[in-house]
């Protein structure tokens, strides 16, 4: 029984594990960048009082 | 301030009592994050994009002192990771200790929080050298309010995502990753443009799982991008789009499914991430798999143009 069950299912055909490169922005993603200066974190100068308003976007 | 720990579903949450006279207390709840910040004298300025959060929750998940103090000795402990702009982490002792520092104030940081390693209570030190008590300071600002809610996100089961949210009057919920320059407030002013939209943010979204609906909610967050979008909304999630610019010589805007890994490795890549802490980013992944599991991802490269409303809105797998 077990082998007539197998016959009758298709085998899927094989694919090699693949290794895909997913692209990391690693300033981002550690917040730390400012939109407006380009710089790391809030720079004072465009920011009021380190009130950052347009955090690393 | 005293705290008494009781437990609920997602482990040990702190509950604040009635603060004395003369003492402040203010909480948020951000994606289902619940902060909350206590001290003496003036209540600060938290600014209006975290006000939009703000709740009478007494229960709390990470329960913060706020302190003034004039030295700040070098951490005793080892550093476990530098972001390489404004802040810092260290072992401190049984705890941790973030250090946020900027060229604008001097070589001293400007900042300091101690929090313990379950973050679920600690105390921010705000440099009186540079700060004066009453000033426009807010103490949770970026990005300090941020690096705590992303770290109780890892303890939990949630990830915030660097995404646009947005709900359709019909209540279906479009969520939009992308890399900063993808395209997420052009995306979202375009929507806006032509369709009634509620906007939950146009950069920063937390993603949660409702397990036993098996359904994917996504919540907006102060944390807005150019478009200033910020709302203390919750939408169930129908898809998830990874977004990018269609190449120039692609003259349509094109959308292609993402299954299984690809999928979670081109969310992940667009997450906010402890990544120095093992445990967390393991409880990460597997939730992005679960995620994946739940929702129907796709790549779309999108023309900047009308058409890439349109072409999301009609298109069936």
């Amino acid at each position: 029984m077990k082998q007539e069950d197998n016959d009758s299912v298709p085998k899927k055909l094989y694919e090699a594990p693949k290794i895909m490169t997913i692209n990391l922005r690693p300033e981002e993603a550690v917040l730390g960048n400012c939109k407006i200066s380009g710089t790391g974190g809030p720079s004072g100068g465009s920011c009021v009082a380190l009130r950052c308003s347009t955090i690393g976007s | 301030m005293l705290l008494n720990h009781v437990s609920n579903a997602r482990g040990v949450t702190c509950v604040a009592e009635e603060p004395p006279a003369g003492l402040w207390r203010a909480s948020f709840s951000i994606g289902e994050v619940a902060l909350g910040i206590s001290g003496d004298g003036c209540q600060p300025n938290f600014g209006p994009q975290l006000e939009l959060f703000r709740s009478e929750s007494s229960t709390c998940d990470l329960e913060i002192e706020l302190q003034w103090a004039e030295e700040f000795p070098d951490p005793a402990g080892r550093q476990l990771f530098d972001s390489g702009s404004v802040w810092t982490l260290s072992e401190d002792g049984d705890g941790l200790l973030f250090d946020f520092s900027s060229d604008a104030f001097g070589a001293e940081p400007y900042k300091r929080l101690h929090v313990d390693r379950g973050f679920r209570s600690g105390r921010i030190l705000l440099n009186r050298k540079y700060f004066r008590e009453g000033s426009q300071t807010g103490p949770l600002d970026y990005p300090l309010d941020e690096l705590m809610v992303v770290h109780r996100l890892g303890r939990e089961r949630g990830v915030e995502v660097h995404a646009a949210g947005m709900r359709d009057a019909e209540g279906n919920g479009y969520l939009f990753l992308g890399h900063s320059g993808a395209g997420k407030s052009t995306t979202t002013r375009l929507w806006n443009q032509q369709h009634s939209m509620t906007v939950l943010s146009d950069d920063r979204i937390i993603l949660r799982l409702n397990e036993a609906q098996h359904k994917v909610w996504m919540y907006g967050t102060p944390w807005h991008g150019e478009a200033a979008f910020a709302a203390p909304e919750k939408c169930a999630v129908q898809r998830l789009f990874i977004l990018e610019h269609a190449p120039d010589h692609q003259p349509n805007n094109r959308v292609t499914p993402l299954r299984g890994s690809e999928a979670v490795g081109e969310i992940m890549a667009r997450s906010f991430l402890p990544f120095y802490d093992a445990a967390s980013l393991d409880n990460t992944l597997s939730f992005l798999q679960e995620i994946v599991a739940a929702l129907p991802c796709y790549r779309l490269e999108f023309r900047p143009d009308g058409s890439a409303v349109e072409a999301v809105r009609q298109f069936r797998s």
